[in-house]
Order: C-alpha cells, then sequence, then structure tokens
C-alpha cells in the first residue's frame, strides 16, 4: 500500500494522535467539498435577508441589535365575529413570547397567528395591527396584517422604509 | 540529561521526517547543528524517498484551511465549548421550556420542521437534557458520529420553534457542524503523559509551567467573569475591593513568569496537526463579525441612537456622565452627548472589523514566528473587549457572551501561554490515566457506571419530557458502548460510560443544587397560566415553584434586582456590604400561589354553588 492511499484513509482507530497529517487524495477532495459548500453557505444565507421582501426577518443576518431590531411595536389584535370587529385578548390565547415576537413583525409568525385565530367558531376575519417606532424615535405608518377567514386571502403591509436616512 | 539528549535527537528525527514546512518548527530545531551538506544524488535520493509523504498545499486555499495547527487548540476549543454548552441547554434553556405549545400555536423557523408534532414544553426538555448530557459525554470522549448527534439535537432544539430566535444558537450549530471534522486526539496525545507528578520523558512541559498554567486558568476565569459584572468566586470568598484586584493581578503574572521564565525546555508546541474542523470556526467568527460590522454602518447606528436605546445600564450610564462632565474620556475629553455614543458606536464598529481580520489571521497563526504572531494575539484584544463590553451593558444575550470569550482565549493566546493552561486543565485527567493505566478493564463496567448516574439523574428532575430522554440517553449510550465493542474501540467504549457517568452526576447537580432551573421553569408556566386563568394548573406550577427554590433571599434597590441568597443572613450581609439602598427580602411566588388559591376556592365554591 502506498503512503498516498494509507494517508487515504480516516486516521487512527481507538486513539487518534495528536498529529495529523494533511490529508490526501480523495479524503482532501471531499474535505475541500465540504469546506466550499460550508463556507458558500455560510455567505450566502445572510445575503438572502437584502433580497428578501420582508425586512424584518433578520434571523441568520447577523443583524445583531440591529436599527430594524431595536424597533419598538406595539401589536394589538382584532377579529370579525358575525360582523362585528371585537378586540382579541391576546395574553389569554397566545403566550407572551408569541407576542414579544409579532411586535417584532416577524411576517411568518403573525400569520400563522391570524390563521389560528380563523380557526376559532364564528371568526370571519382576523388582523393585527402592529404600531412601531424607530430608535430616533420616528413614528412608522401601522403596519397591518389582515386574513379574510373565509377564503384564506391575506393582506399584508406595504414595505416600508426602515431607516431614517 | 540523558534522557533530554534522547528527547532532542528524537525531536530531530522526528522533524526531519515532519510534513511541517522548517520555518515552523520550535526554536530548538533551529538551534539544532545542521547536518553534514549532501551531494547532489544524495539529495534527489531522499526527496524521492521521502515524496510521497510531502503533502503538497500548492493552492492557497489548502494551504489555509490543512495548514497545521498546534492541537492544543482544537483540542480545548471542542471541550471547552462542549462543557459550556452542556451547562447552557440544562441552565440557561430549560427553564424557558413552559412557552413552548401554549394554546397548540408553534411556528418552526423551517416550515419542513412543521411536519413534526408541535413542540411541547416535554419535547423542548427532553432535547435540552439529551444535548447536555451528550455535550458532556462528547467532551469527556469525542467522537464524529457523537458530535454529528448533538449537532443535529442541537440545531432541531432552536430550530423547532420560532420562540427561540437567537442568532448565537444558529452560530453554536455552526460551530458543532464544525466539531464533526475536529481532531480528536487524548489528553495524553496531546499534553504528554503526567508521569504521577515528575516530569515524564515524553511530557514537553515542566510542572512549574503547569503551575503557571493553572494559576492562569484560575485567576483570568475569575476575572473574566469580575469583568463581566458577575460575582466571581473570589469576590465571593474575600469581597469585591481592591485587594481581590491586586490578589488577581499577582496571580496572573506570577503565572506568565512561570510559563515564560522557567526554564523546563521548549516553550512553543513541538506537535503540529492538520486541523481544518478548527480553521473552519476560525472562518465563520471571521464572517458573523463581518456581517455584524457591515450591518452597524446604517446611518441610524453611527449616529449612536440604536446604541443609545440598547446601552441604558449602570456601566454605560456611568461612562456617559464621565464622558460628558468635566472629567472626560481619556485622549477625547469630555464630549457633548450626541458626540460620546456617536463615538462609542463607531468604535464597535472598528473593532468587529478588527475582529474579523483577527480570526481570518489567527487561524494560521502558528505557522508564524516573531512578532507577526504577537499582533495577531494583540487583535485578540477586540472581540474581548466587545464581549466584556457586550456583558457590561447588561443584553439579553444568553450564555453568548461567554461561548464568544471562550474562543477569543483559545484562537488568540500565543500557544506557549496556552499549552501550560490546557496542560493544567487536563491534568487530573491524565493523571488518573497514568495512576489507573491502559488496563483492560471491561467496558461493560463503564456502562453500567454510566447508566447509573444517568438515567436515575435524569428521571428525578421532575420536569416534563426527562424521563423520555433517560430512555433516549439510555438506548443512545447502550448502542454506543456496543457498536464500539465490536468494532474493537474499547477506549471508546470506556470513555463514553465515564462521560456518562460525569455527565449523569453534573446534570443533576447543576439543575436541582445549584441552580433555580425548576423554580424558574415553574413560576414561569405558573405566571402564563394565571394570565390565561387556569388557575388549577397554575396553582400545580406555583407549588412546585416555591417547593424547589434554592435561593428564595434577593437584593433590590429600587427596580433593580440583584443576586439571590439560600439565606437570610447571607443575603443581608451583602446588601450591607453593597449599601447605597440595596436591601434584601424574600423573592418566591408564595403571596402569587396563596393569591391563586384562594381565586380557585372562590371558583369551585361558585361552581359548587350554581
Amino acid at each position: 500500500m502506498s503512503d498516498d492511499e494509507a494517508n487515504d484513509r480516516e486516521p487512527a482507530g481507538d486513539n487518534e494522535p495528536a498529529e495529523l497529517p494533511v490529508p490526501m487524495g480523495r479524503r482532501r477532495k471531499l474535505f475541500r467539498r465540504v469546506l466550499f459548500g460550508f463556507l458558500a453557505f455560510q455567505l450566502i444565507v445572510p445575503l438572502t435577508y437584502y433580497v428578501r421582501a420582508d425586512p424584518y426577518d433578520e434571523r441568520f443576518a447577523w443583524r445583531m441589535f440591529s436599527a430594524v431590531r431595536l424597533h419598538q411595536c406595539r401589536p394589538a389584535a382584532s377579529e370579525v365575529v358575525d360582523g362585528q370587529e371585537r378586540p382579541v385578548d391576546m395574553p389569554k390565547v397566545i403566550h407572551q413570547a408569541w407576542i414579544n415576537t409579532m411586535a417584532r413583525n416577524r411576517e411568518d409568525v403573525i400569520r400563522a397567528f391570524l390563521a389560528k385565530r380563523c380557526e376559532q367558531d364564528g371568526v370571519d376575519e382576523s388582523t393585527l395591527t402592529n404600531v412601531c417606532v424607530t430608535p430616533t424615535g420616528t413614528r412608522l405608518a401601522p403596519q397591518v396584517y389582515r386574513r379574510d377567514c373565509a377564503n384564506g386571502v391575506e393582506e399584508l403591509p406595504e414595505q416600508l422604509i426602515l431607516e431614517d436616512e | 540529561m540523558g534522557k533530554r539528549k534522547k528527547k532532542k535527537r528524537k525531536l530531530r528525527s522526528a522533524q526531519g521526517s515532519s510534513s511541517i514546512p522548517k520555518e515552523t518548527l520550535g526554536t530548538d530545531a533551529e538551534s539544532e547543528p545542521r547536518p553534514p551538506a549532501k551531494t547532489k544524488s544524495e539529495r534527489k535520493g531522499a526527496t524521492k524517498a521521502r515524496a510521497p509523504k510531502e503533502p503538497k498545499l500548492e493552492s492557497p486555499f489548502d494551504q489555509y484551511f490543512f495548514g497545521s495547527v498546534a492541537p492544543t487548540r482544537p483540542y480545548l476549543l471542542l471541550r471547552l465549548s462542549l462543557l459550556l454548552l452542556a451547562f447552557d441547554c440544562w441552565v440557561d434553556l430549560i427553564p424557558h421550556a413552559g412557552r413552548y405549545g401554549v394554546g397548540g400555536f408553534n411556528v418552526a423557523h423551517f416550515a419542513v420542521l412543521e411536519i413534526l408534532p408541535t413542540p411541547t414544553p416535554g419535547l423542548y426538555i427532553g432535547t435540552m437534557v439529551l444535548c447536555g448530557w451528550l455535550a458532556l459525554v462528547m467532551a469527556v470522549r469525542p467522537a464524529r458520529a457523537g458530535l454529528a448527534l448533538l449537532f443535529g439535537l442541537y440545531t432541531y432544539g432552536w430550530s423547532m420553534s420560532m420562540l427561540d430566535s437567537y442568532q448565537h444558537h444558529y452560530l453554536l450549530s455552526l460551530v458543532l457542524f464544525s466539531f464533526i471534522f475536529f481532531p480528536v486526539p487524548a489528553a495524553t496525545a496531546v499534553f504528554g503523559p503526567t508521569g504521577g507528578g515528575a516530569r515524564a520523558p515524553d511530557a514537553d512541559l515542566g510542572r512549574w509551567r503547569v503551575v503557571g498554567g493553572l494559576l492562569l486558568l484560575l485567576f483570568v476565569a475569575d476575572a473574566t467573569l469580575a469583568a463581566c459584572g458577575v460575582r466571581a468566586p473570589l469576590d465571593r470568598i474575600f469581597g469585591e475591593g481592591g485587594l481581590v484586584i491586586g490578589a488577581r493581578a499577582t496571580a496572573i503574572l506570577l503565572g506568565l513568569l512561570l510559563i515564560l521564565m522557567v526554564d523546563e525546555g521548549p516553550k512553543s508546541e513541538g506537535k503540529k496537526s492538520s486541523a481544518w474542523g478548527y480553521v473552519s470556526v476560525c472562518v465563520t467568527c471571521t464572517i458573523v463579525y463581518g456581517y455584524t460590522a457591515v450591518t452597524k454602518l446604517s446611518k441610524d447606528w453611527r449616529e449612536g441612537h440604536a446604541l443609545r436605546r440598547l446601552g441604558n445600564s449602570d456601566a454605560f450610564q456611568e461612562l456617559q456622565a464621565q464622558a460628558i462632565g468635566d472629567e472626560g474620556l481619556p485622549l477625547f475629553g469630555t464630549l457633548p452627548v450626541d458626540d460620546f455614543w456617536k463615538l462609542m458606536a463607531t468604535g464597535a464598529i472598528l473593532v468587529q472589523l478588527v475582529s474579523a481580520f483577527g480570526y481570518l489571521l489567527a487561524a494560521r497563526q502558528d505557522e508564524l514566528r516573531g512578532w507577526k504572531r504577537y499582533l495577531i494575539a494583540a487583535s485578540g484584544l477586540a472581540p474581548l473587549s466587545f464581549h466584556l463590553g457586550a456583558e457590561k451593558m447588561e443584553l439579553e444575550i444568553g450564555w453568548f457572551s461567554y461561548y464568544m470569550l471562550l474562543v477569543v482565549f483559545v484562537v488568540f493566546l500565543p500557544i506557549e501561554v496556552l499549552r501550560p493552561v490546557g496542560a493544567a486543565f487536563t491534568w487530573p485527567a491524565r493523571f488518573l490515566r497514568d495512576r489507573l493505566g491502559d488496563r483492560e478493564r471491561s467496558p461493560w463496567i463503564f456502562l453500567a457506571l454510566g447508566l447509573l448516574a444517568s438515567v436515575p439523574a435524569a428521571m428525578v428532575l421532575d420536569l416534563p419530557g426527562t424521563g423520555g430522554a433517560a430512555g433516549v440517553l439510555a438506548a443512545v449510550l447502550v448502542l454506543g458502548v456496543v457498536l464500539a465493542e465490536r468494532k474493537e474501540r474499547l477506549g471508546d467504549a470506556r470513555g463514553w460510560g465515564q462521560g456518562a457517568l460525569v455527565a449523569g452526576v453534573c446534570m443533576w447537580v447543576s439543575i436541582t443544587m445549584l441552580n433555580d432551573v425548576r423554580y424558574d421553569y415553574y413560576r414561569f408556566v405558573g405566571g402564563d397560566h394565571r394570565r390565561r386563568g387556569e388557575l388549577a394548573e397554575a396553582l400545580d406550577a406555583y407549588e412546585k415553584a416555591n417547593a424547589y427554590q434554592l435561593y428564595p433571599w434577593c437584593l433590590s434597590k429600587g427596580r433593580e434586582r440583584g443576586e439571590c441568597f439560600g439565606s437570610e443572613g447571607a443575603a443581608a450581609a451583602r446588601a450591607a456590604e453593597l449599601g447605597e439602598g440595596w436591601s434584601a427580602a424574600r423573592s418566591d411566588r408564595k403571596e402569587k400561589e396563596d393569591e391563586v388559591r384562594a381565586q380557585l376556592e372562590r371558583q369551585r365554591a361558585t361552581e359548587s354553588n350554581e
């Protein structure tokens, strides 16, 4: 067996040595591919934030404590039952942690919440409104999310200019 | 003396056949006399004979990722991170499990996870118990399959629900993925045997350097905790003050002197290893800091508005008062308040950019020599200051700063300092191995011990999901040991049994004896049920919370909450020590429990009357 072939295998069994040689041959090719894929993934995923429609969804974008994250929003839910609009006492129907998440305008959560409310008997339409203030104190236009329970049609807010420039 | 000469010869011979370039070798190699010049044909022959062993790293990519690293770094990064992760899962994450599945509502991070059952407190706690347990077993005896399982479990743990939106949990998943490809040598392979206290023939660290490493390990950890605003062990024992600060500084200085001044052989690590998993962690850090810096280039951040909203902790208020007062800031003098926050915000961007480049270069620092190496090590001050500052700001970011501080120390410290620290950290394990030897004990004994410690420890936690977790961890352990035994990897089989023994004890002690994990879990659950008018469930949760509380006496100053203590006397003494309006009072859920009980009785009475 050549040295190249020997080095082409997983080193060590029960007790791996402290000094591992540079991987050779097919192993190095495989590791290189894993690395390329892993690095490309890490570079591309945060970039997707900048082409996404939802500026509030900052997951995986390494935007810790961004100005968007520091918007302070106050969510309020309401629903139409038998033609009458009534407010929803949110802490009674959902955990406070989800309310906090919706206060960050997390669209996926808000849409799931509205869909959940539509499962209640007699609910024709559910709405969530977020009123947000930027870190400089600028009050943004209310973000209104609405779902028609009969046909599942959703009305989402217009995209906002989020930062004071 | 004879031994030392023999060792030098061995080292030279090893270096001669090493795949590591000569310029990366330690100083001892340079001081050795050069062998007599060879004829052209001899050189050719030698090259031909060695050629297959010489790795050819022609592309910069290969040179960067597959080049050599001191084995101490990946060893310590893997073990210490897994230790931290184990306690993070048990102590910091479990208390928040009560919010999962309330009202049957959940949104997972990835749509594909929606096909799985809706997460519940039991599922979340079970996953976290298992993650912590596996992390500790892998810290004791890492194996690629176990590390891959841990990566999967942990990633499922945060991605099952958007309730967990901490970005650093995603970062930890990336790091855990890299860990799968880390070298996993035993401590004795990296640091050598202890020789039962005396210097062993092939140990390249003398005892005084290990003592220096121990001093650094203990006192740098203590100083870091103190700098983060946590009451560090020395503060607890001797009280806060100049004396303790002086003692810390003296011990750290003494440790450095022992490491750098005592002549006990070569100071740099002779061993070098190809560790691309480790390099990829450094690159991950570069990407994270790089993107974070770019994010902060927005006007809101540069003007300091965002940081101002974040920096409302005491420490930052004091700094602001100093900056705008007569005293001013060193170098900058007195500043208007807006300029102060602008300066801080710009500083944060700069620090993150330096951190990004620092990590990129630090991955390769073991191949450099002289001032370049120390310059790279010095760039570690940027992430160090950033994360200490983040802790001072009292941001709600879990244990993120502690992970990143750990990474800073392991990646940036010069190897001649880090290696003795690692030797001190691993000394007990290596000593035990030296004393007990590699005796062929049956792995089944360790399996039995591991099961005996882990299964009952998980069962008695009295938290939802822990029974299921106990079953799964037992199955994982038995399966792992059986497979390892079949493949004659007896060391792995024994190591996992030993790891399970340690993990079981640590889990039980950390959850039930040292931290208010169960109290926090049940009080949160009680509060949520009470808000939704579910009084019987709220009462049940409050009763458990009060029964499990370990530290009911807490300090407070106005609306500010302080540390909690097990006894009134200790809390009062600490309040007196702090002065300035601090007081000690019982802080439990007794009142809430009584209130909910009374409401429930009234409700039941009304129902029975009707």
